[in-house]
């Protein structure tokens, strides 16, 4: 009987109320299940989450826009607007239109039964949405009566309005209106009605009556429609614009402009003719642009023009022409130039010799380099040797020129060109003559694209300070181009930075930083920001690094850079800078403030005192670059040995030392020096060094007992425990009182001795060697027996994290 | 109606009217100092709609001999009040100030206006701007939708005037981390070398960053809307949605009713260029398909990648968040070789070829000459409105989640409503365009 009850129930629920899926889904199901969904991430989902919503509409749809609340503090309705949003995308795709009249249907109802404004408007958005596309209506023209007494009288833009409407209604008078336009004296009028008339006839439509008109137009207007040839390419009308060329002013401007643009042999030759004139830059333009083989026109030019030799802008002209465009054919003429009496052609000849050689030049040109005198003329030989060799292999390009120096007089003159093959070799002849004491050798280097040179680029800045502006610059681009290790690139950039005296080098240093994604560069860069001259390059890096990086910032570090970023980019108040400070708010909206962390009420009670809460590191001393706050932890990178340690600033005697501890990696090592002096190798030198270690890494497979996590190193074991996973903290405590010490990791104690006893003892051999029978490591601690010191970390490398640091001080007591 | 102030004084005949001219001493300082002195008449005068972000940069906030800034606009009294005091400081002298960018457009001591507001309104103050007689300096992205561009190409050619896209990589500068112009790459593309057709990647691999941190953000608490703020008025031809700081000044790009995130911000500097190498100026993509997560009505989101194709299968993609182009990725790839960030190219000995080309045609590079030559500028209200359609294509598909086939001659999407209904959008009354 039960059992048909139920039965019931389910059919009569089925029916009434809820329509079911094929999974036997009812609606309000396929909605939750929808909206756990959204937003779909990819079109696979989205297709299969929608078919659900809309094989469940008009009641999906209803049941949706039921969950939305009127926005206000703490509604979520993303959710809700990304499913019904994307139901109308689903139904309105073409593929999935049959269910789009029910969809409809469901924001009909839906909208009906919403009373909150703003989510009944993005209902009735949608259902627009699903509506047929109506093209806007075309407005209407003008009247014609109305437009014709409208150009008589109205301001400018109201008769281009007018001939407009005028045209469009009757395209055959509108070459009417063009010719009564170009009679206008308003420049406006007469641009607007060419152009829009353009646009109803088409541009071949004009050309007559513009063609037949131009004789009889005024300057001005026969500038336009020169203009208008031009823009419209219009090469049956190249003899009017070829002959107005040479009529001067603004005419033979724009009929040169026009000229360049249609092109044609005719168009050459009038605009070769005006180099050297007036109007030789325009034409000078025009030809660099010009489409089509001119070399032989601009070959047969200049053999005329130097015949005579007198002309020397045109020839200037044609020498620019032909280099602008490469035109070997007139190298011979060059050449000539080069030997010429005439001091300016020859000058002219051996600048522009460059754009002309080629391999087959090289010994030619070789020979005017070695022979050259005057810096114009080297660097101008230099060029064309440069240009001479270029298409060879760097190996090739390299034998010839080191054979071609080799066998010179001035071999100096050569230099620049040895640098700009950038090989290996060439990196070794500079750098071998720069150590003989050219600066000349010292110059080349900083124009070799090789790393190699790199190096001797730092020796000499660091060599004499006068080099430092001149070659760090080369050394920084070089740095940015090449290194890819970004700790080393980041140790080269702050060596620039450190050497540099001026403010140029060191924003050059800042932009090359900007490029190193790392927690380091970032600190380094903020080192800046506060200076007036670096302070925008600062800003800039740390912007790009907080943005790029993968490594973790202290959120009081990046907050205090990011928000000096901000003061400066507004202060500068440029169209990028705005980007910038949005750029930085949007980063500083996802950074998250961490913890401080507080001695317990039971430790205040006891006396403890905090070293470290995760601010700052004012209670320690020693390697503060290697130890470093980070979101309320240590951030550990420091190196093994005696620098690579961090001290409390305080030395103690006996004392409880509480401390949090996490592996980032695998095998990290570190440990906690005890009555330490300054400088020395706990293990040995302190009273001991009580290891930090992750034991459970497979490369420690065959540790040594007295090294496991605990152990006062070399001295007493600890008992052996298993670490927790990487990134999870465990607490630590070490208590030390005379000669005994305590160590308690995650609760349980894992070492509890005295030293003294443990070495019999002998922290040293009794027979004054250095291997000690009475120590565990047989070697000898001549710092066990320190009656204080400081305690301190001990680095071995990257990939710890310490928190919550605190000490009790117990003095003298036992 | 009423007449441009150039149109009075020439009407009166004379170069200076009864209008009162600073004497140009004040900012003759702000002028390259070799230049001609210029007229009071032949000085062409600048009012600013917008000066809350780019208005104000050292840029656009500027006169000199041949343009002098007159007037600005801000719905924002913040704005109009830093503004004002920055003219003083600037110029000595204080800029007219509107609070309705109407009253600007139609400030007959106003030559040119400068549209520097969020994007749902440039097409809207571009065509009153036009109707009433003045030429038009435009911040991109042009318009919000293809519809509105498509009205301002219109009024730009009925009422005579000169439109300036402002962005410019199309004949100047290197762009961002290509590390080249445009010119050799014109040149190489025009010489044919790299084969046909050609695809471009526009990517993080090969210099472009797309600024994702123009995405809106979803269910945002309504706020009071600060007294110095005519929300109504930013708002215009907006939908009314509650305000909040977020959708408003800096962060308005994140929104879909004014913007389309970082797409709409770098999309039309990123791709202008490319519709000039590529010769398409007035051609337009037959098919925009989109890799993404599912958009919000409201807020823009990221996208993976927008891939682009034309007709004669050249194709433009972007690579947006979480898109991995293995290896090193070309810039520019045809069938016969390829062209990397900082001009680095497969064909040997490139630059050669290419120097032995002729230079890209020239083109009008100096807005003010425009304005006095009458010619386009060369990025204009045509070639402008078609980059910038590239731009909306890819945010209608992103906005539909889906691909989307095109039509370029009618600038509309073949046989899909729903897409169509994205050209062009209405707007919230008394607002119409």
């Amino acid at each position: 009987m039960k059992k048909i009850y139920s039965i019931l129930i389910l059919l009569a629920l089925a029916v009434s109320v809820y329509a079911q899926d094929a999974r036997q889904r009812t609606v309000q199901t396929i909605v939750a299940d929808v909206l756990a969904a959204m937003p779909a991430q990819n079109s696979a989902d989205f297709t299969s989450q929608m078919g659900d919503l809309a094989a469940a509409a008009p009641q999906s749809v209803v049941e949706v826009a039921k969950l939305m609340k009127p926005a206000g503090q703490g509604v979520k309705n993303a959710i809700y607007e990304y499913a019904l949003q994307g139901l109308v995308s689903y139904v309105n795709d073409p593929a999935h239109t049959a269910k789009k009249a029910d969809v409809l249907k469901g924001l009909q109802d839906a909208a009906a039964a919403c009373s909150d404004t703003y989510n009944k408007g993005l209902l009735t958005s949608l259902q627009r949405m699903l509506g047929d596309y109506v093209a806007p209506e075309a407005e209407e023209l003008m009247p014609v009566k109305e437009a014709k007494a409208l150009l008589k009288s109205g301001a400018t833009h109201e008769k281009c309005l007018a001939a407009w409407s005028l045209m469009n209604a009757e395209p055959s008078k509108a070459l009417k209106t063009v010719s009564s336009a170009l009679k206008s004296d308003d420049k406006i009028f007469r641009n607007s009605v060419l152009g829009n008339a353009t646009g109803i006839l088409g541009a071949p439509a004009l050309v007559p009556v513009l063609s037949g008109k131009f004789k009889k137009l005024s300057p001005e207007a026969k500038v336009d429609v020169l203009n208008w040839f031009g823009n419209n390419k219009i090469s049956s009308v190249a003899n009017i614009v070829n002959s107005s060329v040479s009529e001067g002013g603004d005419v033979a401007k724009a009929a040169i402009s026009a000229a360049g643009k249609i092109g044609g042999s005719a168009a050459a030759q009038a605009l070769i003719g005006q180099l050297g004139g007036d109007l030789g830059q325009d034409a000078l333009t025009a030809l660099k642009s010009f489409k089509g083989d001119i070399k032989d026109d601009v070959a047969a030019a200049l053999a005329g023009k130097l015949s005579d030799g007198s002309d020397k802008n045109a020839i200037k002209d044609l020498i620019s022409l032909a280099s602008a465009r490469k035109m070997k054919n007139i190298a011979p003429m060059v050449y000539s130039m080069i030997g010429s009496q005439d001091k300016e052609l020859s000058r002219l000849a051996e600048n522009a010799l460059s754009n002309f050689t080629g391999v087959n030049d090289i010994a030619k040109v070789g020979g005017l380099l070695d022979a050259a005198k005057g810096a114009g003329e080297i660097s101008a030989y230099q060029e064309a040797l440069k240009a001479a060799v270029h298409t060879l292999a760097p190996a090739e390009r390299y034998e010839k020129v080191s054979a071609l120096a080799s066998a010179a007089k001035n071999v100096v003159n050569f230099y620049p060109v040895i640098a700009s093959t950038g090989t290996d070799e060439a990196v070794s002849d500079l750098e071998n003559a720069y150590d003989s004491g050219s600066s000349a050798a010292l110059d080349c280097l900083t124009g070799i694209d090789n790393y190699k040179a790199a190096p001797i680029l730092l020796r000499a800045a660091k060599a004499n300070p006068a080099n430092i502006t001149k070659v760090l610059p080369r050394f920084l681009s070089l740095v940015s181009g090449h290194e890819t290790d970004l700790e080393k690139k980041r140790g080269y950039i702050g060596e620039v930075l450190s050497l540099a005296n001026t403010d140029d080098l060191k924003n050059d240093a800042l932009k090359t930083l900007a490029n190193v994604p790392t927690m380091k560069a970032f600190l380094l860069a903020g080192k800046y920001i506060d200076d007036k001259g670096t302070a925008y390059a600062a800003a800039n890096a740390v912007k790009n690094i907080a943005s790029k990086t993968k490594d973790e910032i202290d959120y009081n570090i990046l907050k205090t850079n990011l928000d000096k970023a901000v003061s400066v980019f507004k202060a500068a108040g440029g169209a990028d800078d705005g980007y910038a400070v949005d750029e930085i708010n949007q980063m500083l909206s996802k950074a998250e403030p961490f913890v401080v962390s507080q001695l317990t009420a039971e430790e205040k009670k006891q006396g403890f005192e905090m070293l470290f809460d995760g601010t700052d590191l004012d209670k320690w001393q020693g390697d503060l670059e290697g130890y470093i706050p980070m979101n309320g932890t240590i951030y550990v990178s420091a190196n093994y040995g005696s620098t690579g340690n961090l001290y409390t600033k305080k030395e103690y005697r006996n004392f409880v030392y509480r401390f949090e501890f996490c592996f980032l990696r695998e095998g990290v090592n570190n440990g906690v020096g005890v009555r330490t002096p300054m400088g020395v190798d706990a293990a040995y030198d302190a009273m001991c060094e009580v290891q930090i270690l992750d034991h459970d890494a497979p490369m420690y497979a065959n540790l040594r007992e007295y090294q496991v996590h605990g152990s006062v190193y070399g001295v007493i074991p600890a008992k052996r425990i298993k670490h927790k996973p990487l990134g999870q903290w465990s607490t630590e405590e070490i208590r030390v009182e005379g000669d005994r010490i305590k160590v308690t990791v995650n609760g349980e104690v894992i070492v509890d001795g005295n030293i003294r006893t443990a070495c019999k003892g002998h922290n040293v051999a009794p027979d004054g060697s250095g291997t000690n029978p009475y120590t565990v490591d047989h070697k000898n601690h001549p710092g066990m027996f320190n009656k204080k010191g400081y305690i301190s970390f001990c680095g071995h490398g990257e990939g710890l994290k310490i928190r919550n640091v605190r000490i009790l001080d117990l003095g003298d007591k036992k | 109606m009423a007449q441009s102030r150039r149109d009075f004084i020439k009407k009166a005949g004379l170069g200076i009217g009864a209008l009162t001219i600073l004497p140009r001493e004040v900012f003759g300082k702000m002028g390259d100092s070799s230049s001609k002195f210029v007229a009071p008449s032949d000085q062409m005068t600048r009012g600013i709609i917008g000066v809350g972000g780019i208005g104000m940069s050292n840029l656009h906030f500027v006169s000199d001999e041949r343009c002098r800034l007159v007037a600005v606009c801000d719905v924002d009294q913040k704005h109009l009040d830093n503004a004002l005091q920055k003219g003083e400081e600037k110029f000595g002298t204080k800029l007219q100030s509107y609070h309705d960018w109407r009253d600007l457009v139609h400030d007959p001591n106003v030559d040119i206006i400068h549209i520097a507001t969020p994007s749902h309104w440039h097409g809207l103050m571009a065509v009153e701007a036009a109707k009433t007689g003045k030429d038009i300096f435009c911040e991109k992205p042009m318009t919000r939708t293809i519809g509105e561009g498509q009205k301002v190409v219109e009024a730009v050619n009925k009422y005579g005037r000169i439109f300036r896209l402002d962005t410019w990589f199309r004949f100047k500068d290197t762009f961002y981390g290509l590390g080249t112009t445009v010119e050799p790459l014109k040149k190489l593309v025009d010489s044919g070398l790299l084969g046909w057709p050609l695809t471009v990647r526009i990517s993080g691999a090969t210099g472009f960053a797309w600024k994702f941190y123009w995405t809106g953000k979803e269910n945002l608490e309504p706020q009071p809307v600060p007294k110095e703020l005519d929300y109504d008025l930013w708002l215009g031809p907006a939908p009314v949605k509650p305000y909040h700081p977020h959708r408003v000044h800096q962060s308005f790009r994140g929104y879909w009713d004014y913007e389309s995130g970082g797409l709409g911000d770098m999309g039309q500097h990123y791709i202008d260029p490319v519709q000039y190498f590529l010769g398409k100026d007035n051609d337009l993509p037959v098919k925009v398909e989109v890799d993404a997560p599912q958009q919000h009505p409201d807020a823009v989101g990221i996208w993976r990648s927008i891939t682009y194709t034309y007709a004669d299968g050249c194709k433009i993609i972007l690579e947006g968040e979480g898109f991995e182009s293995s290896g090193k990725v070309p810039y520019i790839e045809g069938p016969n070789g390829k062209v990397y960030k900082g001009f680095e190219c497969t064909i040997p000995n490139v630059m050669d070829v290419i120097n032995e080309l002729p230079d890209p045609e020239p083109r009008q590079v100096d807005f003010l000459d425009c304005v006095k030559n009458r010619q386009k500028f060369a990025l204009n209200e045509e070639n402008g409105h078609h980059s910038c359609t590239v731009v909306n294509l890819g945010s209608c598909a992103l906005r539909l989640g889906r691909t989307l086939h095109f039509d370029p001659d009618k600038q509309m999407f073949i046989n899909d409503d729903a897409a169509n209904l994205l050209i062009n959008q209405p707007m919230r009354g008394p607002w119409s365009i």
